[in-house]
């Protein structure tokens, strides 16, 4: 089978990383080309890379007997990957459940074309929500109010593709009211490489002392509810004795973060809280492995999956998530669910309880590192990739006669009214299913 | 080059589209083409075939052909890059025979009109690119073409098969012929009672077989009735192209006055490849492309006294008679109902 | 009883699939049916058969005959209440030429998909006949293999029995037949090198390409054949090609590998001439039993020169073999009664 794999490969893109692994575990069953329209510096691969054109890649791809593509919601990397995928129907890969910010950049950025996403929205929603969408996004703190999980404009996203793939039952559950092809759910492969290779010419100093250490990575958000630990912390003296907390991140958001310092003084945590910013990933691999339970708390969580789970597991760390999203379907056993409606209290429950019982966070690391060993194994994850492709392959050719006769109704429009297209269909499966 | 004529079949039916099909197939050889007849099973009972019988022609591929020439709904949806039609009817119970007693659509019921819609539909979104590329095979089917579906085209007279066996010659004797299959509505028995007002000693010859034995009984019938035993002889039974031949060659003049046809009839051809002037009436649909009053041939109002007239004048002026004949064949020349055209016409 | 013979075919391409078509409709009306023909045009491109197919399946014709007869693939998808196939070859390249050098494909999975659903389709349209015939075991073979169907063979007979007759038993070989590379009539020619009679060879067909003709006028001049080997290289006419079958030695008809023992074969027994034929020629065993209507022979110049001067030596044998193969015909029932009675029954 030769695929032909859509991708940002740049090092900086997490997708591009997720490609990376995926795409040289799938290369054991099939042959993968790499597909990326980025300059820069790229992931290092087995397989073939082809720096292609969209005007001109789909003579290419004639050749291959599938292609896929990887979506995600970040325009500057998929937009090349979006027009193609309007032009040549393939396997799309869903990283995210809302493509919001994609669609905006891609019309107001890619494009130049506000009526563009106008109409886009328009056709959704409707157009007062498009109009009222227009008017925030001119204005960023009423844009950061607003819930896109109800304006995702990822709707529209799978009505070219011959098959999708996401990562989650979660994600799979949203989708499915929009999408009527084949769907497969197959979990992240492990991505780890960089976690466990310590490298010992760098001298870390990051975690103080004996305490338990809480971290907590990524771009410092209110839904990452890191005010939620800071308070927990603050109320409870005995735990911010136990425990410090360090919080890795670019810290963009002025407004939250002043709130975070804010908060940090009027409890006194100047020592057990610490707010970093950016590190730089070699000694971010320092503070992974230091860490004794790493927040993952997302509320509301918008993501299809979540690719540091993988490797935090992976690495047998124990993670802090809410029983939220694709969070809920972790095994109780193997993560630490917070129940968002309650968070403080759990929190602080869960707290207690790990300071009072050592036991339980190396009992739940445990159960985590095996769990991912299983579920997130990159030979499973490419089995069942492959397993999919070739189901969607093997339906090619229906859908296509599907479509071709789709497209003689379209010259009789009001042929829905009569029983030919219920005739042609029941036809096709008699002959060919 | 390589020509398929496309059209329709249905099974044990064999009439005009066909033997036009075989005819046009006939010809495109003799003309040095390699060409053969292609057919589509259509049904239209019940009326959702129609549209399965549309959607298998679509779904279906012809290959090895260098043109097709498509004759009838709906086989000339069949998918070719080089397409051309020879439109001899759309499906009319959709257009101009909707609403009478011919239609096949109630109004009032919801699935007849979206296939009769459907059909109107696919007429207007297949044919709208081949401009240029219609013709028709009569100016009434071009008008319906353009009425209801908007699209024009262009009229390509059907010509006579077998043209080489007729010649002008220099008999003319004293029967006017009419050569047809016998019904009501080609209206014969209005030729015999035409012969009880004539005065002249012009007789009239009708030759073919009745549709149904009830039709023939009708002739001789009126035949009694009007008492024109001595000038009417009807020869109520198939007769051979050599027959019709020799019939024709010695015939004063033709006669074809059938009621309100598309198209003027292979009868008026034939009178005009032996030279001879024909009668038809002004209700006659058709006829009046080629039979013109006073030049090839008389045109009269529909009725006895009228045709009497006609054919005291065709015997009694018997030059003009002959003139009139011998002035057939060039206008068939001049209106392009020639094969010579119309195999021009289709492959260029 | 009213029935319609159903099949596809290539516009502007004549042959054994259509022959067959045509006869049958002909035959059928002779025995006092009413019968009519659909031909309808089909594409052997991987890239549409299935929506070929499935057009194929739109057509009504269940309520304009009481019987259909559907021949050449894949107009048996037809819906008939009364189905009866008369199954002559499948979508070959889908199945037993699947992988070899005949089968021109793209190596990708998409095709394989397809031939998975092509096969779908016909073991769906089998399952819908009332009854399924071939026209030799080797098809019927493959449609055991392939599809899992017991059919057995009603043999096609030559349209008109009663044009062939037997003048004499003369001093030549004919090959009647188009000539080309897969005929082989070029083995035959290469033969006379190495006969040791007076037997002479007459080979009569169009010849489908230049090179084929040249191959054979290159062996017979290289070789000096000219008195010995007669090449007509036309279209002959239905008359001509009987009188030489009347009057020839024996025949000849040694094609590579086809599925049924071809129609000159019969044509030959028709005139009471015995058939050569070759081991690896296919069908031809069925119909010929080796030294009783004629001989199979191996592929080789030389051991068909053995032959045919057998035969020219023993006059007598040629003349008992050659009444064997009129018998054999009746033996095989390869007659229109039974054909029209398989068929009408």
């Amino acid at each position: 089978m030769r695929v032909a794999w859509f991708t940002p490969f740049g090092i900086k893109s997490a997708i591009g990383r997720y490609s990376k692994f995926g795409a040289d575990a799938l290369s054991k069953y099939a042959e993968v080309d790499i597909f990326t329209s980025d300059k820069g510096e790229l992931h290092k691969t087995e397989c073939r890379l082809v720096q292609y054109k969209v005007e001109n890649v789909c003579d290419q791809l004639e050749d291959y007997d599938i292609v896929v593509y990887n979506m995600g919601d970040n325009s500057a990397y998929h937009s090349d990957i979006y027009e193609v995928m309007q032009k040549y129907p393939g396997v799309l890969i869903n990283h995210d459940i809302c493509l919001h910010n994609f669609m905006r950049g891609y019309y107001l950025v890619h494009k130049n074309d506000s009526m563009g996403l106008f109409n886009l929205m328009r056709d959704i929603y409707g157009s007062e929500t498009a109009d009222m969408l227009m008017e925030a996004g001119m204005n960023s703190d009423e844009y950061g109010q607003l819930d896109f999980r109800k304006y995702s404009l990822s709707e529209h996203i799978g009505d070219n593709a011959i098959g999708m793939i996401v990562h989650s039952h979660y994600h799979e559950d949203y989708i499915k009211k929009y999408y009527r092809g084949d769907l497969a759910v197959i979990a992240l492969p492990d991505m780890d490489d960089g976690l466990t290779s310590l490298d010992s010419s760098i001298s870390f100093n990051g975690y103080t002392g004996k305490k338990k250490h809480i971290l907590t990575v990524g771009n410092v958000n209110e839904n990452k509810r890191i005010h939620s630990i800071i308070k927990i912390l603050g109320q409870n003296p005995e735990l911010a004795e136990y425990y410090d907390y360090t919080v890795i991140g670019s810290q963009g958001n002025r407004n939250y973060c002043n709130y975070l310092e804010k908060l940090i003084r009027q409890y006194r945590l100047e020592r057990s809280v610490k707010l970093l910013g950016f590190v730089n990933h070699k000694e971010l691999a320092y503070y992974y492995q230091g860490a004794d339970l790493i927040s993952n708390l997302r509320f509301p969580a918008y993501e299809g999956a979540s690719g540091s789970i993988v490797e935090q597991m992976s690495i047998g760390k124990v993670c802090l998530v809410c029983d939220t999203g694709v969070y809920s379907e972790l095994e109780d056993s193997t993560v630490i669910k917070v129940d968002p409606v309650n968070e403080e209290a759990c929190l602080k429950n869960i707290l207690f309880d790990f300071m009072k019982n050592a036991d339980l966070i190396r009992k739940t690391g445990e159960n985590a590192k095996e769990y991912a060993l299983v579920h997130f194994e990159r030979d499973l994850y490419a089995k069942k990739v492959y397993q999919f492709l070739k189901q969607v392959i093997f339906k090619k050719p229906i859908i296509e006669l599907a479509d071709k006769c789709a497209t003689e109704f379209l010259n009789m429009p009001g042929i829905y009214e009569c029983s030919l297209p219920e005739y042609v269909l029941q036809e096709m499966y008699d002959l060919f299913n | 080059m390589k020509i398929a004529v496309v059209n329709n079949t249905v099974p044990f039916l064999y009439g005009g589209a066909e033997f036009l099909a075989d005819s046009l197939c006939g010809k495109l050889k003799e003309y040095g083409f390699q060409s053969c007849v292609i057919k589509f099973p259509f049904s239209w009972v019940p009326k959702e075939a129609i549209l399965d019988s549309i959607m298998a022609v679509r779904l279906n591929q012809i290959c090895n052909c260098d043109m097709v020439i498509a004759l009838k709904f709906p086989a000339y949806y069949i998918e070719h890059p080089n397409k051309k039609l020879w439109l001899l009817h759309q499906f009319r119970q959709a257009y101009d025979l909707h609403g009478t007693e011919y239609g096949m659509f109630n109004e009032n019921d919801q699935k007849d009109m979206a296939i009769r819609q459907a059909i109107i539909d696919m007429d207007n979104r297949c044919l709208a690119g081949m401009e240029g590329r219609i013709f028709t095979n009569s100016g009434v089917v071009s008008q319906r073409l353009y009425k209801y579906n908007g699209i024009s085209s262009e009229v390509l007279y059907p010509p006579l098969m077998d043209e080489s066996l007729y010649s002008v010659g220099d008999t003319y004797g004293d029967y006017i012929f009419y050569p047809s299959r016998v019904n009501y509505s080609k209206r014969q028995h209005m030729a015999v009672e035409a012969m009880k007002y004539t005065r002249s000693q012009v007789k009239l010859v009708l030759a073919g077989k009745g549709d149904s034995p009830d039709d023939e009984k009708l002739i001789f019938r009126k035949i009694e009735e009007f008492g024109v035993q001595n000038k009417v002889t009807y020869l109520n039974r198939f007769i051979s192209e050599q027959e019709k031949v020799e019939l024709f060659c010695g015939a004063l003049g033709g006669i074809y006055i059938p009621y309100d046809e598309d198209s003027y009839g292979y009868v008026t051809l034939e009178g005009f490849h032996a030279g001879k002037a024909m009668i038809s009436c002004l209700d006659a649909g058709g006829t009046d492309v080629v039979v013109k009053d006073g030049i090839t041939g008389y045109m009269t109002e529909p009725t006895p006294q009228a045709l009497a007239e006609a054919m005291d004048k065709m015997y009694n002026d018997r030059k003009k008679t002959i003139e009139m004949g011998k002035n057939g064949l060039p206008l068939l020349e001049k209106l392009g109902i020639t094969w010579d055209n119309v195999i021009r016409r289709l492959t260029e | 009883m009213k029935i319609i013979i159903a099949s596809t075919i290539v516009p502007f391409i004549e042959g054994g699939g259509t022959f067959i078509v045509d006869w049958l409709a002909q035959k059928l009306n002779e025995y006092g049916h009413q019968a009519d023909v659909v031909k309808l045009p089909f594409v052997h491109d991987y890239r549409t058969v299935m929506s070929q197919m499935l057009g194929i399946r739109m057509y009504h014709l269940e309520n304009e005959c009481d019987r259909l007869i559907a021949i050449r693939t894949p107009s048996y998808l037809l819906k008939h209440p009364d189905k009866y196939l008369w199954f002559i070859h499948h979508y070959r390249e889908m199945y037993d030429l699947w992988g070899t050098q005949y089968e021109q494909f793209p190596r990708n999975n998409e095709v394989v998909a397809i031939r998975e659903y092509v096969k779908r389709a016909d073991d769906f349209a089998f399952k819908e006949a009332k009854k399924i015939y071939t026209n030799s075991r080797i098809v019927s073979n493959r449609l055991k293999k392939y599809n899992n169907i017991i059919a057995d063979p009603v043999y096609p007979p030559v349209l008109n029995p009663d044009q062939f007759y037997c003048e004499r038993y003369g001093d030549y070989i004919y090959y009647s037949s188009r000539i080309c590379g897969h005929k082989r009539q070029w083995l035959a020619v290469e033969a006379m090198k190495y006969v040791k009679s007076d037997v002479k060879l007459i080979i009569s067909g169009k010849s489908e390409t230049e090179q084929e003709a040249r191959r054979i006028g290159t062996i017979i001049s290289e070789n000096n054949l000219q008195n010995k080997v007669t090449v007509v290289d036309s279209w002959v006419s239905e008359q001509e090609k009987a009188d030489y079958y009347a009057n020839c030695l024996a025949a000849i008809y040694i094609p590579y590998d086809e599925d049924s023992y071809g129609y000159p074969s019969l044509e030959a027994h028709h005139s009471q001439k015995a058939v050569i034929s070759c081991t690896d020629s296919g069908g031809t065993d069925e119909l010929i039993v080796d030294g009783k209507n004629g001989f199979l022979v191996e592929p080789d110049p030389k051991q068909l020169a053995v032959i045919f001067d057998h035969l020219y030596e023993n006059k007598k044998m040629a003349e008992k073999m050659g009444q064997n193969g009129l018998a054999r015909i009746q033996e095989l029932n390869i007659t229109w009664d039974n054909v029209i009675r398989r068929f009408t029954e």
